[in-house]
């Protein structure tokens, strides 16, 4: 009797722990590499010394395009990862077919949680009212300049251009020619082939000029609109007057840009700190020059967990992304990479102070905030970027005319969005 | 003075084919040369032929950043258990079509050969559905048995069988051996040749297959070289060096296969190629 | 009765004959039918539908065959594809016969050594290859670019520059070519030549056998002739190698209508104004980054039926042509 008693106390004790302490697994794909990886391994490393309960594993799936891809198929065969970084643009691709869980039962009883996160940054989450992810890497794109060129030109490196007219005056001065009247050094590289990078770069360039790039219900495509035909004119004008170079594609400009050989250039805030690493000169970094508007992008992911993930794992990737984002951590990625720190409390820190104090460069990027635009969205926008980043490559190769050019554009995505709305 | 000619032909002739295989070469040389170039030499420097401060630390840092040698290893296990499996099931196949006559033989061999002209992607969706269906993402056999048997392998064997004199089968035959015994004890030993160029290609082709593992496999612990080249490549950031080494350590283990098995190799294109 | 007997005992033999060749090709046909016929007819059957991987396909008929050949973009990209194919098999063919000329001398030494060397790029992967190449003609850091400048010309952009390299001729005349005539792109000429890299050693091996299987009578005899090596060449070796070529040929076509790792890897955007962006290039982005899968799946289709119809074309016209001994 005694025997099978202390065998029953046993048993339950057993469960207890197992339930308490249940070994949960959580998969989680990123597509954080080279330079935000190991930032990234280590706050998932501490996660699971924090949380005994919970493992998460961190797989890198490729870049965002790519991750995309592979959720997508991944789906077809129901291998899917509990908890995946999604870029804040690919968020719709999932949500339309309900592949995303809505956080609103979290949130729910988390009141505050929602209003810390910075306002603009939580918009990029919120599909048709619900939230489907929390803000995790949020860049603004700024202005990288090379302080060593801006001393050689006998131009002061702590007064980045503000507008247009100053970027290219400054441009100039910085476009170094041989006597052949070959340019050794360029002063500019904005917004050329690559991949998605291309398009990312020239949108904000169409909302300083006063212009959008589709109209609020997303339903038109208004690049054929003078506002951004005029950008477009004015892009093209700076490949013409040589202070950027004519043929060279985006890896060569970021090489060339290293080099020492590019003066200027838009760049994700997120790689702030990969470049004041590896750069063998000094780095400025300063808000995009404005025109009409000022303006910038919002770019950059969240972390989304899957609908289909079992309601105990639920709990369990809801603390790890909830965990990810908190004020200390938001800080410590912010710190390690240049993406934005996502949340108020960590804005008005102390020791968003220190960390400028180390990294004066970081802190452009947070002012620039109350200018940045998050980007338009919708299920096929990967080939709606690429069909407009096509159109200005034509201007930039001098096969269209700029308004024959987004002309054409405009067409092949209004189609695009049109058959969209029929699916 | 015809001999003098002779010489000269000669010499000239070398000199064609040294300046042929130094284009051959370059690459690699300079993939190698560059691969022990440290980052700051690659920037400073990029243009010395031989490394001045050669270093392991792209080796050292590729295998410190992603699993290459666990990728080697599955790289190699997929690759050869292909090149087995492909090996069988060609061996027996074109056994059937170059020995035994039945009805429907030809309709069927036409039909394994078209298969030769599908483009590949146009089958990876479906034939992904297939492997989901069986449960076979991300594991070794899903990497291999899509890929366990193929046209060309059996087709190329088959002329080679062709080309068998008949006679020697016929005696094993009357000493009582059946087909498969023929196939062995025959077939087999006088295919050497044939078999190792099937054994290099196959493993080859696995080797280097690309698509079909990024689409299937999506844990790193089964990733193969290929994969992990590629993923590394698209990291973006201007690690040439690292770029490099990755190549040299994808390449090296084809090429030392290649080396091992080369003579049979071309002996065998050699009466088989054609036909 | 004996007749009979033979009859049946002939019967049963046809019998075991058609069991033991199904049983033979059995693990062959098995994996070639579940994981070639079967997807083959389930992309069919897809090409007739809308379908974006995630929500349920929707039948369209024939609708992205339609749109693939009224498409711009899906032309251009046959055109590119022909740039490549027209770039790479001449060149391979020629390159590795007058290799295969050189080291069929019997006499000269090391002749083993060359040919091994010659083999090796035909072994290396796609991939690695693709990335050699790109460092070679990188712009800033290309050692392309560096003997370019050492011998006192301009860095040439070559994996941005999207004029046709017939145009950049041309240009100098201020004549504008229309655009099928202008050529591959710069960018596409790197690629080419990656491809011939990559096949004359391939090429070499085969006209070497192909050259040792020529008959030495035929030489003695057009000697006797009074034949000069030129016209030996013409009228013996090259007929006689005949084979070789066809089967080369073919090789290579199937290959080069399927070309696309280099160009990923080299040109991960499609190239300058896309003009890298071949037709496997252009399937992969329509099913892997835009999910247009059907239409993917039409195109790939319409591609296959060009392969057929070319390599059916090959063997009705060129064949002829092909001497057999």
């Amino acid at each position: 009797m005694v025997k099978r008693n202390s065998f029953l106390i046993v048993a339950v004790l057993l469960l207890i722990t197992t339930f308490a302490f249940a070994n949960v697994n959580l998969v989680f794909w990123h597509s954080m590499s080279d330079y935000q990886k190991p930032a990234l391994d280590k706050l998932v490393s501490e996660f699971n010394s924090t949380h005994p309960g919970i493992h998460v594993v961190a797989i890198y799936e490729g870049n965002y395009d790519q991750t995309v891809t592979k959720l997508k198929t991944a789906f077809l065969s129901k291998n899917t990862p509990d908890i995946v970084q999604l870029n804040i643009e690919h968020l719709r691709i999932f949500t339309a077919n309900h592949q995303l869980l809505d956080l609103s039962k979290f949130l729910s009883k988390d009141p505050s949680l929602k209003s810390d996160f910075v306002d603009p940054f939580w918009k990029t989450v919120v599909i048709n009212g619900k939230p489907y992810a929390l803000p995790f890497n949020i860049s603004c794109l700024m202005l990288f300049y090379n302080e060593d060129l801006f001393k050689k030109a006998g131009l002061d490196p702590n007064k980045a251009p503000k507008t247009w007219k100053e970027m290219e005056e400054v441009a100039k001065k910085l476009t170094v020619r041989a006597p052949n009247g070959r340019a050794t050094q360029y002063g500019l590289f904005w917004g050329v082939s690559g991949e998605d990078t291309a398009f990312y770069q020239f949108e904000p360039l169409i909302w300083q000029n006063g212009g959008k790039v589709f109209n609020s219900s997303m339903t038109k495509c208004l690049v054929d609109q003078p506002p951004a035909v005029e950008t477009l004119k004015r892009w093209k004008s700076w490949f013409d007057e040589g202070i950027s170079p004519a043929n060279m594609n985006y890896q060569e400009g970021i090489q060339a840009f290293m080099m020492g050989k590019i003066a200027m250039g838009p760049m994700t805030s997120g790689g702030i700190r990969y470049a004041l690493d590896n750069l063998p000169w000094d780095l400025g970094v300063a808000m995009l020059p404005s025109h009409k508007a000022t303006a910038t992008t919002l770019g950059g992911g969240s972390l989304a967990i899957l609908s289909n993930v079992s309601l105990g794992k639920q709990k369990a990737a809801w603390e790890f992304i909830k965990w990810m984002t908190n004020t200390k951590n938001t800080l410590y990625w912010y710190e390690n990479t240049g993406y934005l720190p996502v949340r108020k409390s960590a804005l008005s820190s102390l020791q968003i102070k220190l960390i400028w104090k180390k990294f004066p460069q970081l802190k452009p990027a947070v002012e620039a905030i109350p200018y940045a635009r998050p980007r338009p969205v919708n299920v096929d926008i990967i080939e709606i970027r690429h069909t407009l980043f096509n159109a200005i490559e034509e201007v930039r190769h001098g096969v269209k005319n700029p308004q024959q050019a987004f002309d054409d554009a405009a067409k092949k995505v209004d189609e695009i969005l049109k058959s969209e709305r029929q699916k | 003075m015809s001999e003098h000619k002779g010489i000269w032909m000669k010499i000239l002739k070398h000199s064609i084919l040294i300046a042929g295989a130094f284009l051959m070469l370059f690459p690699f040389f300079w993939a190698l040369s560059t691969s022990f170039k440290s980052l700051r030499e690659v920037f400073r420097n990029p243009f010395s032929l031989i490394p001045l401060h050669p270093t392991f630390g792209n080796y050292v840092a590729l295998f410190n950043k992603i699993p290459f040698a666990r990728y080697l290893l599955n790289s190699f296990i997929v690759a050869s258990l292909t090149t087995i499996l492909q090996i069988v099931t060609a061996m027996l196949s074109a056994y059937a079509f170059s020995r035994l006559k039945f009805k429907g033989r030809n309709l069927i061999f036409y039909a394994f050969l078209a298969t030769m002209m599908i483009p590949g992607q146009l089958l990876m969706i479906p034939q992904y559905l297939i492997v989901a269906k069986f449960g076979w993402i991300n594991t070794y056999q899903g990497l291999i048995l899509p890929y366990a048997a193929t046209a060309v392998t059996t087709f190329f064997l088959r002329q080679f069988f062709m080309s068998i004199p008949k006679d020697l089968e016929d005696a094993a035959v009357i000493d009582g051996c059946n087909s498969l015994q023929v196939l062995v004890k025959i077939f087999l030993p006088l295919s050497k040749p044939a078999i190792s160029t099937i054994a290099v290609f196959s493993f080859m082709w696995s080797w280097n297959s690309y698509f079909w593992p990024l689409l299937i496999v999506n844990v790193p612990q089964m990733r193969t070289v290929q994969l992990g080249l590629a993923m590394f490549r698209n990291e973006g950031g201007m690690q040439w060096g690292q770029f490099m080494a990755g190549s040299v350590i994808a390449t090296l283990p084809i090429l030392i296969a290649y080396f091992f098995a080369q003579k049979h190799f071309i002996k065998s294109i050699t009466l088989t190629g054609l036909k | 009765m004996t007749r009979k007997k033979n009859l049946v005992i002939l019967k049963h033999q046809k019998f075991r004959n058609f069991i033991k060749g199904y049983i033979f090709i059995s693990p062959t046909a098995l994996i070639l039918t579940v994981f070639v016929f079967f997807p083959l007819i389930y992309a069919f059957v897809m090409s007739f539908h809308t379908w974006n991987m995630s929500s349920a396909p929707i039948y369209t008929g024939f609708q992205n065959y339609v749109t693939a050949l009224k498409s711009v973009d899906f032309w251009n990209s046959m055109l590119y594809t022909s740039y490549y194919i027209l770039g790479v098999l001449p060149l391979s063919l020629i390159l590795g016969l007058f290799f295969a000329l050189l080291l069929r001398d019997s006499t000269m030494r090391g002749t083993s050594i060359y040919r091994m060397i010659y083999f090796m790029p035909v072994v290396t992967s796609p991939i690695a290859a693709a990335m050699g190449f790109n460092w070679i003609f990188e712009n800033q850091m290309g050692i392309a670019n560096h003997l370019i400048e050492k011998l006192g010309g301009q860095p040439v952009s070559w994996l941005s520059t999207p004029t046709g390299i017939l145009q950049m001729l041309f240009n100098h005349f201020n004549v504008v070519l229309p655009k099928v005539l202008q050529g591959p792109s710069l960018a596409m000429c790197v690629i080419i030549s990656l491809g011939i890299w990559q096949n004359i050693g391939y090429a070499t091996v085969i006209y070497l056998a192909g050259l040792q299987s020529i008959s030495d009578t035929y030489y003695e005899a057009a000697s006797l002739d009074g034949a000069t090596k030129w016209k030996k060449f013409w009228h013996i070796t090259l007929p006689l190698l005949s084979p070789s070529t066809f089967f080369l040929l073919i090789m290579f076509t199937i290959a080069s209508f399927q070309v696309f790792g280099p160009i990923q890897i080299m040109t991960p955007a499609g190239g300058p104004l896309n003009t890298t962006s071949v037709i496997v290039f252009y399937l992969y982005k329509q099913a892997f980054s835009y999910y247009n899968m059907g239409y993917a799946m039409a195109v790939a289709f319409l591609l296959m039926g060009i392969i057929l119809a070319m390599t059916i074309f090959q063997f009705l016209f060129l064949e002829r042509k092909v001497n057999y001994e």
